[in-house]
């Protein structure tokens, strides 16, 4: 019988683990600031912000098709190419930080629920079989080849969040529109694109500063510490009213910061010829052109892998 | 009570604790006090230690004995009413009413409070307006709510960040004479931290000058603008008025009304006449 609670209890530790630290290493380590940091511009001379723009919104795109295309072996050497261009970034510390929980959270996230859910066929090794008594969970246990599986599916997807940060927080607005003026994309298309770029840590920012607002109106949305169980459902209720008296403010924040954008848009004569008036003009230097040569040697060498059935993933 | 809010309070941008320390312990009651500098100086981080929205790194930040604790904004808030530059949004609830009730929901007032609900829609003037929406006030009475919001209760100090920025002159003066009515009415210790040097001319008692996060002046306004060189040096132009009693009587304090001004010019241009018919 104690075996039976024992293994109950580690069981339940298993399953319940993961949920738990994920959103209090959330709140701890990035939080709403932290959040910001991830999709907000870094003005900095690295060779990354010197890139043709052109290449880096190419960038995320091929290797988000390469980790697709190619099979898990194959994978980890995209997903290390995908990790090599933020030494050349050098990220603030800071940035560091958000960068690693966002990584690291959601790889223990699929690490552990593919673990528990992904089930192979015939001979299943359990990592560690679970009781009956939990049975109504419907994880009959935790193990390595789910593990392995929702790694890999981590991986990919990673890929692709990856060198999307790394393209949105080295590349200029400005730098974008004309990527997309090359690219032969209507102005709108750009500026659509320039609005959104800048809404969302725009919309952070006012974000925190309602909810301080919320705090200095009386609210209370101190956080309880990690071991002050008891207050944790209390905290969570009180957030999910925060985010109803929130609302309010933060829509009409946003109408009038649209309002003024369309008022910048129109002062600024967008729209009055077919062509963008002025843009920054990138001049392409040899590591551009080295840039493009490896992106489209590794997109190449992926379709003929895949053609010839080496490192191709099978469907069906 | 004392209301000193910093002790020996240094955070990594402000490194001079001793300083610091001198900043604010000696507020009184009813003082209205003008934090100045360039940007950066410090005064936002100082607004933020105050009710705890940062974290000091050494020293005590404390109000009537009382620490403030970084993250607890909402219990600083009794202590510290702090208005943001931002008043709009501060506005969460339906109706006039509902703002300034906004607080009394979370927490009990106090028996003998600064500033009841009724008492808070008399004093600032929204009789009848009740019901209304918010955002059916002006610019102008927004911010009044605002502020009539977060004085409901107790508090035994007023921030105001930024309060006349982007404000016309008749707006600019109509705020400044209902903080002063305010201060009449509540006996609140006033904090301004702001660039708008003509109405800390007008109104604040004393001024303190923060520059790369040192206190480099402080003291009764006249005596603070006559040092217009040390303020040039912060990023700071004195009040023109000053700037000119500097120049023909370096030394002395300066008057910052023109009305007096024009009153000690006149004396002075009489006692001149009469040397002179003496003569």
């Amino acid at each position: 019988m104690n075996g039976l609670l024992a293994r109950t209890v580690i069981s339940y530790l298993i399953v319940f683990a993961v949920p738990m630290i994920l959103p209090v290493a959330f709140i701890k380590l990035v939080g709403l600031g932290g959040l910001r940091e991830l999709v907000t511009y870094e003005a900095r001379d690295t060779p990354m912000h010197r890139l043709d723009p052109r290449l880096k919104v190419l960038y995320p795109i091929a290797m988000g098709v390469l980790s697709i295309l190619l099979t898990w072996s194959f994978m980890l050497i995209v997903f290390a190419l995908s990790i090599v261009p933020w030494f050349w970034l050098r990220p603030s510390r800071q940035r560091i930080r958000v960068l690693m929980v966002m990584v690291i959270g959601p790889a223990l996230a699929g690490f552990w629920s593919q673990g528990l859910y992904y089930l192979p066929t015939g001979q299943i090794h359990f990592l560690y079989q679970f009781p009956w008594t939990i049975s109504w969970l419907g994880s009959p246990g935790i193990t390595t080849y789910g593990m392995v599986f929702g790694l890999e599916q981590t991986a990919r997807v990673l890929v692709t969040v990856s060198t999307s940060m790394l393209i949105l927080i080295s590349t200029d607005v400005s730098d974008f529109t004309w990527a997309f003026e090359r690219f032969r994309a209507p102005p709108q298309v750009g500026f659509a694109i320039t609005a959104a770029l800048r809404f969302l840590p725009e919309m952070i920012s006012r974000t925190t500063l309602v909810m301080r607002a919320v705090e200095l109106r009386g609210y209370d949305l101190s956080r309880p510490r990690w071991y002050q169980v008891a207050r944790w459902p209390d905290y969570v209720r009180r957030i999910g009213r925060c985010v109803v008296l929130v609302t309010v403010p933060l829509l009409v924040g946003t109408l009038r910061g649209t309002t003024t954008m369309a008022m910048v848009a129109d002062a600024r004569g967008f729209g009055v010829s077919r062509r963008r008036g002025s843009l920054r003009v990138h001049r392409r230097t040899a590591v551009d052109v080295w840039g493009y040569v490896v992106l489209v040697l590794l997109v190449v060498a992926a379709l003929v892998l895949n053609h010839l059935h080496i490192g191709a993933r099978s469907y069906g | 009570m004392p209301r000193e809010i910093f002790r020996k309070v240094s955070v990594d941008r402000l490194s001079s604790p001793e300083q610091i320390d001198q900043l604010l312990q000696v507020t009184t009651a009813r003082e209205w006090v003008a934090l100045i500098g360039a940007n950066g100086s410090g005064k936002s981080t100082l607004t933020g230690l105050s009710v705890g929205l940062s974290a000091a790194s050494k020293g005590t930040v404390s109000f009537r004995g009382q620490p403030i604790s970084p993250g607890k904004v909402f219990a600083a808030a009794q202590n510290v009413a702090l208005l943001l530059q931002a008043a709009d949004e501060m506005l969460f609830a339906e109706t006039v009413l509902g703002e300034l009730e906004f607080g009394t929901r979370f927490r009990a007032l106090p028996p003998e409070p600064v500033l009841d609900v009724a008492g808070a829609v008399e004093f600032f003037g929204f009789r009848g307006r009740e019901q209304d929406s918010p955002w059916e006030l002006s610019q102008g009475g927004r911010q009044r709510l605002a502020l009539a919001a977060i004085l409901v209760g107790a508090p035994g100090i007023l921030v105001l960040d930024e309060p006349t920025t982007g404000q016309d002159a008749d707006h600019m003066r109509a705020f400044l004479a209902l903080i002063r009515r305010v201060r009449e009415r509540t006996g609140l210790t006033v904090l301004t931290v702001t660039h708008d040097i003509r109405s800390v001319a007008s109104r604040a008692s004393r001024v303190v000058l923060l520059g790369e996060g040192r206190v480099r002046a402080d003291g009764p306004t006249a005596r603070v603008f006559a040092q217009t060189a040390e303020l040039e040096r912060w990023g700071v132009l004195a009040p023109p008025l000053a700037r000119l009693q500097v120049a023909l009587a370096p030394g002395a304090d300066v008057l910052l009304d023109t009305e007096s001004v024009a009153a000690a010019a006149l004396a002075h241009r009489d006692d001149h006449a009469a040397t002179a018919v003496r003569q």
